[in-house]
């Protein structure tokens, strides 16, 4: 009976973790056995700078015992730069490049769609990171392949991921949120957010940011905006990916901690800067470990990137922000202090 | 007390239940001992895990009575320790924060109460407590009972049958025919009894009692013929009364009392087989590797469908080859066969092996049969051929209610293997038990008995419309629904599902269970009423219908509740099914001997056997469970209205024919 | 032939009362050692669990499982509150040890069928579902076992005693069959000489009578028949 079964399945744990292990451990021989003494020439573009994303790179080809070379360039937020960086890799010659950000990501390969003034892919593998939307922004045609010499990670946790976990904390009465409406990716994870909202039956209320006469985006009349989602009832305010929204994000938590208006962060800088109340994010740190495994897969298995998925992380963390939570007086409940990364206290 | 042997066995018996009850209950008292502890330290661990959690909010600077959702973190705990009876959190003040019982375990007397302090910040602010059911323990224990039952009930329908082949040996069928005798007797029933055909004290007893009743019916035969020469009909009249109130003169339709001998070895033989029913296909599926172009369902119905088809080809053709052999002899090798073929499959390494032992044993299976059935028809005469075939279904019976459930322990026990193993020393004591019961008769080269059905014959049946409904229509699904959901889709899927063999066997020992008790009960109400096709057409309606239960209920209710409505299904239809092929065959094809229109009636609804499992396992494959239930209940649906509607057209042109 | 009846009735009843109690004695131990096998696997998987959950938290801030140097002590910690626990080892995805309640494993490259005993492998994932590593636990299988060993003595004596019991009364059951038997032979030869035609044979009495009384009114029918046929004589 019981002891049977459990007998069995312990049988096939140990099986499966067995079977689960000897590609690793061949994969992880092959790398050691292979005596290889000169390194992998990885050549990383950042669009501003060392992150937590490569320190996680680097660790896990430490680990798994990869030897690399890292030749790293920062284009320093302006991503005309990475002309020069190609040419480098001309004289360079890498056994793989490394993009960081859409926008130096799209200098680099292109879109999928269009001619590339210069593909780099075209002879050199490419494996991209923190692309927020690769398939919107047309890095690739779609997650299984992108077709060409070319795979990557993105950092962005599924809305309908982090609607479970605002409703685990307390369940949603009405749902704020506050976005440029000349964002592509914010629209359309906003639209994904009303969806949702229809089908778990409650309103969303939108407010975007006013345009000045350039069509730009400015902050002028935010307070306006936050007191009529407070005003309309909503209880939690969500802020989505949205670079406007983050450059602008000390007044807009001002504003919510003075209207009393629990805030909910998609990225992990949004979290940290914008003092919100909850958070479910992808690690950068835990990012660059996934890039380097796809790195692995390619330089070390002989894989080719078109048969590489792109992909984000399996699990995420979810943080929680404890003096937020006591100026509000809305504590997490008890379940979430197991699973969740508790700061501030 | 006159029937010794059934007062035995009722001993017995009851020294069998008193000995396991004894059993149980010391096991019961060192349990305690054992597992109490255990289940405190456990109550422990989830205290303080949920302890751990408080303090760490506390720490956290949440206020201890501001804490949220502590509710849903007992349920968890709850949920994963289904032997609690309550958890709940209390704070300093006594006031309770939270507190989740479970309505399965009510605490009854004398409950174990573990409370685990909560610490933050060096103060007790609160405590955990678990409380743990008195009886917490017994209830643990409770989950074998089902299984200790079953063996009980198997050691005694075991014992019955050691007793009753004690009982056909010389001095023993002596002993038991005196009792039948003396009960007889004393209760005025003066019939004739078949001899005990054995000698020393009882035997002599009992013939002295025969030759006391001939005597009478003797003196009785004389005096009718004399009343009715000397037409005195109002003796002759108290001379029939006294006929209708003794049965003097007549003969009892009992078999000879030797035949009871081979009920033993059948048991034993067929009990082998049926202790391999619940883990077949499981054991088959951690056998199988990938065959290109069937998928694996498919491949693991292969023994189960090889088997039957076996069985179904060679029993009509195995009659003269018996005979030719002597039946005991051919018995013998049946069972030599079949321990052959149980013992390589316990040992066998891989498909094509396996299906190979399994042939084996399913030829051996068919020459166990028809063996059997042959002995009994050669020893017996029209009126008591029924009684004595009843030996051969009784074995098969008994054997189809206790194997499975007592395969499925000692499978999940021993292991499939081993089970396999056991197997094979049955048959081994088959082959003992045949020995003692059949001696060898001499080779004989006359050929009696039916012959195998003739292609001829067969086309003539198949061309009967009335005939071939009822066999295609009704006899084979009958036979392919049960193979398809018993032998083959119930024990695979459940074993996928995660239950254990004994609670497998134990859902399929349901249909024997409920054919047991209502295939006497139907046949006698079906032969005072006719109507036979009424009772085809409801069995065939049950059978079709009986798959819904899994799309209902959860497992294992779902299988249990659809096994039982088969049995109850096939007990109404299989003795009325057999009446009416008899009645049309008579009827429609009065050329072809009634041996030989039973014979192709058996062929096609073995056929169903071999076909159920390949059709279920290709519908499981290709389109999952629920899409195989329904078909295979289609299949029968469809069969029993094509059966309605063959029965309609033939009364359609009967009542024409009479109005012309 | 009577003492042999007797012989092959006690050795089938002895053979039969053996297996079923045997059966019957195992299921009992078996379900309590499930019980007790299941109770010290779910106290394991709880304290397991706990652990790879801290282990995987310090994973995805950037601690790896080698450098998660609390991991040593919190192992020995472990072992000491709970008794059923012998090892715990903390493994890299090769299967070496990389953390032992027992330091001196460090460092071995472990087979992972190489125990029979109770034991639990639980994975330790990174935050892609990649295998960082796993928490072995290894129960003392040699404390489990004495423990059992009580209840599997009180079980073995409990069927032994019941075995013996059960076939003495068997004895003497089918010594009662005997004298039952010797009873019924004579109640029989009664039955057939007409000495005991009042008690259990009141059928073959009353049947005599009758046919007595028909015989004897057939014989009137004769003998006025016979009569009528020569009235002068």
């Amino acid at each position: 009976m019981t002891n049977m079964k459990l007998g069995r399945r312990q049988a096939l744990a140990l099986l499966a973790s067995g079977a689960a292990a000897l590609p690793a451990a061949a994969a992880w021989a092959q790398s050691s056995d292979s005596d290889r003494k000169e390194p992998f020439k990885i050549y990383q573009m950042t669009y501003r700078g060392e992150t937590d994303v490569e320190r996680g790179f680097r660790d896990y080809l430490n680990q798994r015992g990869i030897p690399v070379e890292i030749i790293h360039r920062n284009a320093e937020r302006d991503p005309s730069r990475v002309q020069e960086f190609l040419k480098e890799i001309e004289e360079i010659q890498p056994d793989l490049v490394y993009t960081w950000g859409t926008p130096v990501t799209l200098a680099t390969v292109g879109r999928y769609n269009e001619d590339a003034p210069y593909d780099v892919s075209d002879k050199i593998p490419v494996v991209f990171t923190i692309v927020a939307a690769p398939v919107a922004s047309q890095v690739i045609p779609s997650f299984e392949s992108s077709g060409r010499n070319l795979t990557g990670t993105f950092h962005v946790v599924p809305p309908d991921a982090q609607l479970r976990a605002v409703q685990s904390y307390r369940p949603i009465e009405a749902l704020g949120v506050l976005h440029t409406s000349t964002e592509q990716n914010s629209v359309a994870i906003v639209d994904q957010l009303s969806t949702l909202a229809k089908e778990q039956g409650y309103p969303l209320i939108v407010r975007q940011f006013h345009l000045d006469a350039d069509g730009q985006p400015t902050v002028e009349g935010y307070k306006e905006l936050l007191l009529e989602i407070k005003q309309q009832g909503a209880n939690w305010l969500i802020y989505p990916p949205d670079t406007f929204l983050g450059s602008q994000i000390d007044l807009i938590k001002a504003e919510a901690a003075a209207l009393r208006l629990p805030t909910f962060g998609t990225t992990e800088q949004l979290v940290h800067r914008g003092d919100c109340l909850l958070g479910l994010i992808c690690r950068y740190y835990s990012v660059g470990q996934l890039t380097a495994a796809k790195v692995e897969q390619i330089l070390v298995e002989g894989r080719d990137p078109k048969t590489i998925p792109i992909e984000t992380l399996k699990r995420f963390s979810l943080i929680v922000n404890m003096p937020v939570a006591k100026s509000l007086e809305l504590y997490p409940p008890l379940a979430m202090l197991n699973y969740a990364d508790v700061i501030g206290s | 007390m006159r029937r010794l042997d059934l007062a035995l066995l009722g001993v017995l018996s009851l020294l069998m239940v008193a000995a396991l009850v004894f059993v149980s209950w010391r096991a019961l008292d060192s349990a305690e001992r054992l597992l109490l502890p255990e289940l405190n330290r456990k109550a422990e661990v989830v205290g303080r895990s949920v302890g751990d959690l408080l303090s760490e909010a506390v720490d956290y600077g949440i206020p201890i009575a501001s804490v949220v959702g502590a509710r849903p973190v007992l349920e968890d705990s709850l949920a994963d320790n289904p032997e609690f009876s309550t958890v709940s959190i209390l704070l300093a003040d006594g006031s309770v924060l939270a507190s989740v019982s479970n309505p399965e375990q009510p605490l009854g007397s004398a409950p174990i109460v573990i409370a685990v302090p909560v610490e933050a910040e060096e103060e007790r602010v609160a405590q955990v407590m678990v409380q743990i059911p008195g009886a917490v323990v017994e209830r643990t224990i409770r989950n074998i009972w089902l299984d200790v039952a079953v063996v009980l009930l198997a050691s005694i329908l075991v014992t019955f049958e050691m007793l009753v082949l004690v009982f056909s040996a010389d001095a023993g069928r002596a002993l038991r025919g005196l009792g039948q005798r003396l009960v007889a007797i004393s209760r005025g029933d003066l019939r004739r009894h078949a001899s005990v055909e054995a000698g020393g004290l009882f035997g002599k007893a009992a013939e002295d009692l025969d030759q006391r009743i001939a005597g009478l019916a003797e003196r009785q035969a004389a005096l009718k013929a004399r009343a009715q020469q000397l037409k005195q009909h109002a003796l002759s009249a108290r001379l029939g009364d006294l006929e209708a109130r003794f049965r003097i003169g007549q003969v009892r339709d009992e078999p000879p009392p030797k035949l009871a001998a081979l009920r033993a070895p059948l048991f034993l033989f067929f009990f082998a087989e049926e202790l391999t029913r619940p883990f077949l296909p499981a054991f088959t599926a951690s056998l199988v590797s990938p065959i290109e172009g069937l998928s694996r369902e498919l491949v693991i119905s292969l023994p189960i469908v090889l088997f039957m088809a076996i069985v179904a080809i060679l029993q009509p053709v195995l009659n003269g080859p018996t005979e030719r052999l002597g039946r005991g002899r051919a018995l013998r090798i049946g069972a030599v066969l079949a321990v052959i073929g149980f013992t390589g499959a316990a040992f066998g390494t891989d498909l094509l092996q396996f299906l190979l032992f399994r042939a084996m044993t399913a030829i051996g299976y068919a020459l166990v049969f028809v063996s059997a059935q042959g002995a009994i028809i050669d020893v017996t005469e029209r009126q008591n051929r029924a009684r004595g075939l009843a030996t051969l279904v009784g074995a098969i019976f008994v054997a189809a209610l206790c194997g499975p459930p007592v395969g499925g322990i000692l499978a999940d026990r021993l292991g499939e293997r081993e089970t396999f193993m056991v197997s094979a020393v049955l048959a081994l004591l088959a082959i003992v038990a045949a020995r003692f019961a059949m001696p060898n008769e001499p080779k004989r080269d006359r050929l009696a008995g039916s012959s195998p059905p003739s292609l001829s014959a067969f086309f003539a049946i198949l061309r009967t419309p009335a005939l071939a409904a009822l066999l295609v229509g009704c006899a084979l699904p009958a036979k392919l629904i049960l193979a398809a959901l018993v032998f083959f889709l119930v024990p695979l899927t459940m074993a996928d599902e995660g239950f254990d063999q004994a609670a497998i066997g134990r859902v399929l020992t349901l249909y024997a269970l409920a054919m047991i008790v209502l295939v006497p009960l139907v046949s006698r109400i079906s032969d005072r009423l006719g109507r036979q096709p009424n009772f085809v057409l409801l069995g065939a309606f049950l059978s079709a219908t009986s798959v819904a239960h899994p799309l209902i209920w959860e497992a294992p209710w779902g299988e249990a509740a659809m096994v039982f409505q088969l049995g109850i299904a096939q007990a109404l239809s299989i003795t009325p099914q057999s009446a009416l092929v008899g009645e049309l065959g008579r009827r429609y094809l009065p050329h072809i001997s009634e041996g030989m229109v039973y014979g192709v009636f058996r062929l096609v609804e073995r056929s169903g056997n071999a076909i159920g499992p390949a059709l279920a396992a290709f519908f499981l494959g290709a389109y999952g469970l629920q899409v195989a239930l329904i078909a295979v209940g289609l299949v029968s649906a469809l069969g029993a209205l094509a059966y309605l509607a063959a029965l309609g057209l033939s009364r359609s042109t009967r009542e024409r024919r009479d109005d012309q | 032939m009577l003492q042999r009846l007797s012989l092959v009735l006690l050795l089938a009843i002895a053979a039969v009362v053996a297996a079923a109690l045997a059966l019957g004695a195992y299921l009992n131990y078996g379900s309590v050692r499930a019980a007790y096998m299941g109770q010290v696997e779910s106290r394991m998987n709880a304290t397991g669990t706990a652990m790879v959950h801290d282990a995987e938290t310090s994973i995805s801030f950037g601690i790896p499982l080698e450098g998660q140097e609390t991991l040593g002590p919190l192992l020995e910690r472990i072992l000491e509150t709970d008794p059923a626990l012998e090892i715990l080892d903390v493994l890299n995805s090769s299967g070496v040890i990389l953390h032992s309640s027992d330091p001196e494993r460090i460092g071995e490259t472990l087979d992972l069928f190489d125990d029979e005993g109770l034991q639990l492998n639980l994975a330790i994932a990174n935050d892609f579902g990649g295998e960082a590593g796993s928490l072995r636990l290894i129960a003392d299988q040699a404390l489990l076992e004495r423990n059992l060993e009580a209840t599997a003595a009180a079980v073995r004596d409990a069927a032994l005693y019941a075995l013996f019991v059960a076939l003495a009364l068997a004895v003497l059951a089918v010594l009662a069959l005997l004298s039952g038997a010797r009873r019924h032979a004579q109640d029989a030869g009664q039955l057939a000489s007409g000495a005991q035609d009042s008690g259990q044979g009141w059928a073959l009495a009353e049947i005599t009578k009758e046919q007595a009384a028909i015989e004897a009114a057939l014989e009137a029918q004769e003998t006025a028949a016979a009569a009528k046929a020569s009235p002068s004589v």
